[in-house]
């Protein structure tokens, strides 16, 4: 295999937050415990998860929206962590990203063709080929050349999340961070964004991280997929093995929801489902399972390690 | 057969500067007693407009044409809007964001605590308090929960606590708008199928708001596709779910991704059409591919085919 474009090595992340509600005192919650992703390059991987589990948070990591306080990221061997400023600036042109909500992140008072120049204007690239790139991106999305003049209340939905993929490609990226893209859409907009997705794939030679809650919608995009359960990865491994013979029982619960009621993940140092698992040990009780390695796929769980 | 909704002829609108936008038209429902009735559609389709002039919620700028019987009582007769005595206590509503319809300075046990007492005057405050500490185990919450305010309380427990409140006057219809949407994939299907158990013990009649295809198919004894304010297609969840006959229909079904089917998703090029700027003819002709003349000029009505209802020219013989 050739060598990753993204590689994420024991990613660890703590938020701070208030005790109690009028006591003074601060504690740490670590939402990230341990994370190892690989991204090749053309490829997309699907981060799939519950609400909480912190998989919008590796996304922050890699843009440097919040600073881990243990581990590695690695685009293209570059260690993204230990970068000064000056020189992350260069490289943050070749990542970019999608938010969940397009009508948050796109600012209400500008045009789009002032949303889709920003980008541009602060990789220093001459006003007639600005013009010419806008151009260029709208005809990739379908979008009327009319659009340029409106404002983002003037739009739908998926127009505004057709903007915000315009926006994100337009400074021509090798790395797309895609955060819920489609969660707040309906299905026929949502079955337009997917394909969309996947053409800009292929047309554009990109790479995508993609996360979602979904796991049918990561299912159809993803080349791999990672479970991520309370901070931690609980099975990485190709799409179709995940979804034709999941192993870990967190994603069984993930393919099956409707046989679930009131299964919750722990947030703690042990294996995020020791609440409910069936196969449960004395040693899953103790200590956190450790990565194996099953032909093609991680998974983290003592069942198959000892297996092994 | 008992009927719990039954509307005729029901245009609801409001009203622009041009006019007024009817965003309901020429809606023809009979929902039976003590099933679950699904309304699915995309956003701006009229779904959640249905579902408030059913819970009696419409806002008093709303203009009603048409009527609606809920309970054998005409709640809503031409312009005319009588809910006294069904609002909030033969109909209630369960909203789609929970944290709206909880009181934030509140613990969730006083707000209960305060339904109960209205509906049932005469209760002491210790049976009060047992009946709300019974509605929190209906909707399997924890003794606990009824000191706690809803800040303290995660996504899917506002929804139950959401559910408890909405169940506190005892209840014969529930609408239930989008109650899953904002909860993740597996707390849906836990929602969904708490739902699904309170209508079958309280002998509800529920009225499901979705856009989500797989959980109406859980969920759901009826289902009636809304598009553009009307019912496009109406039959048993399994029927319609399964075998859609609508165009919308079923190019809804195949644009969502099937597990472990690679193959391009369909999509339905175009969008909805904004409430007031129906098209003439048949509402769907701009993103139908099966297109012919009379779909243009005439919009079909709404017609029986074996046990389902359709609005399709295509069936019309």
């Amino acid at each position: 295999m050739n060598d990753p474009l993204l590689k994420i090595e024991d990613l660890h992340i703590y938020y701070v937050v208030p005790i109690g509600n009028l006591k003074f005192g601060y504690r740490k919650v670590w939402v990230l415990k341990g994370i190892d992703l690989e991204v090749s390059s053309r490829t997309v991987l699907g981060i799939v998860g519950g609400s909480g589990s912190g998989k919008s948070t590796i996304l922050r990591a890699i843009l440097g929206f919040v600073k881990p306080a243990r581990g590695r990221i690695l685009y293209q061997g570059i260690n993204l962590l230990k970068l000064k400023p000056r020189d992350r600036k260069k490289i943050a042109k070749e990542i970019s990203y999608v938010p969940q909500e397009p009508s948050q992140s796109i600012n209400p008072k500008m045009s789009i063709e002032d949303v889709l120049t920003e980008p541009l204007k602060s990789l220093g690239i001459a006003k007639s080929d600005i013009d010419r790139r806008i151009d260029l991106v709208l005809e990739m999305l379908d979008l009327d050349r009319s659009i340029r003049k409106m404002y983002a209340k003037e739009l739908s939905g998926g127009m505004l999340q057709r903007i915000a993929i315009a926006r994100a490609i337009i400074s021509k990226p090798r790395l797309v961070l895609l955060d819920e893209p489609t969660s707040n859409l309906d299905i026929s907009i949502q079955a337009q964004i997917l394909n969309m997705l996947k053409d800009l794939k292929e047309e554009l030679g990109l790479t995508y991280a993609f996360v979602s809650h979904d796991i049918d919608v990561v299912g159809y995009i993803a080349d791999r997929i990672a479970v991520i359960a309370s901070g931690k990865i609980v099975e990485e491994g190709p799409t179709e093995e995940i979804l034709k013979e999941s192993l870990h029982p967190y994603t069984q619960l993930l393919l099956n929801p409707e046989k679930t009621i009131n299964k919750t993940t722990i947030n703690n140092n042990l294996c995020p489902i020791t609440g409910w698992c069936p196969w449960k040990t004395n040693k899953c009780e103790t200590t956190s399972p450790p990565k194996t390695r099953i032909n093609n796929r991680y998974i983290y769980c003592w069942r198959y390690t000892d297996l092994k | 057969m008992v009927l719990a909704v039954k509307s005729s002829k029901l245009y609801i609108g409001y009203e622009l500067d041009e006019g007024i936008a009817w965003v309901v038209e020429d809606l023809n429902m009979s929902i039976e007693s003590n099933i679950t009735y699904c309304l699915i559609g995309e956003s701006g389709c009229g779904k959640s407009t249905i579902g408030n002039a059913i819970a009696g919620l419409l806002p008093p700028y709303a203009y009603t044409h048409g009527k609606l019987i809920v309970m054998d009582k005409n709640v809503i007769d031409e312009g005319v809007r009588r809910f006294n005595g069904i609002r909030g206590k033969i109909v209630v509503k369960i909203p789609q964001d929970p944290a709206s319809a909880l009181n934030p300075y509140m613990t969730i046990g006083d707000q209960l605590d305060i339904a109960v007492k209205n509906y049932f005057r005469n209760l002491s405050d210790r049976e009060v308090k047992a009946k709300t500490l019974e509605l929190l185990s209906e909707v399997m919450l924890d003794r606990e929960v009824y000191d706690m305010y809803p800040h303290q309380l995660s996504g899917g427990m506002k929804q139950r606590a959401a559910i408890a409140l909405a169940l506190a006057p005892e209840p014969k219809i529930i609408v239930a708008d989008e109650p899953t949407s904002s909860l993740d994939a597996y707390l849906k299907h836990a929602i969904a199928s708490l739902l699904k158990k309170l209508q079958r013990e309280w002998e509800l009649t529920m009225i499901f708001i979705t856009h989500e295809i797989p959980i109406a198919q859980y969920v759901c004894n009826r289902v009636a596709v809304i598009y553009a304010g009307r019912i496009v297609e109406e039959g048993s969840a399994s029927d319609v779910l399964q075998n859609p006959r609508h165009p919308y229909v079923e190019l809804l079904l195949k644009a969502y991704p099937k597990r472990l089917a690679r193959e391009r998703l369909t999509d339905i090029p175009g969008m909805p059409p904004p409430p007031g700027r129906y098209p003439q003819g048949c509402k769907f002709v701009p993103r139908c591919p099966y297109v012919f003349n009379r779909c243009r000029i005439e919009e079909p009505p709404l017609i029986a085919l074996g046990n389902r209802l359709i609005r399709c020219w295509r069936y019309y013989e």
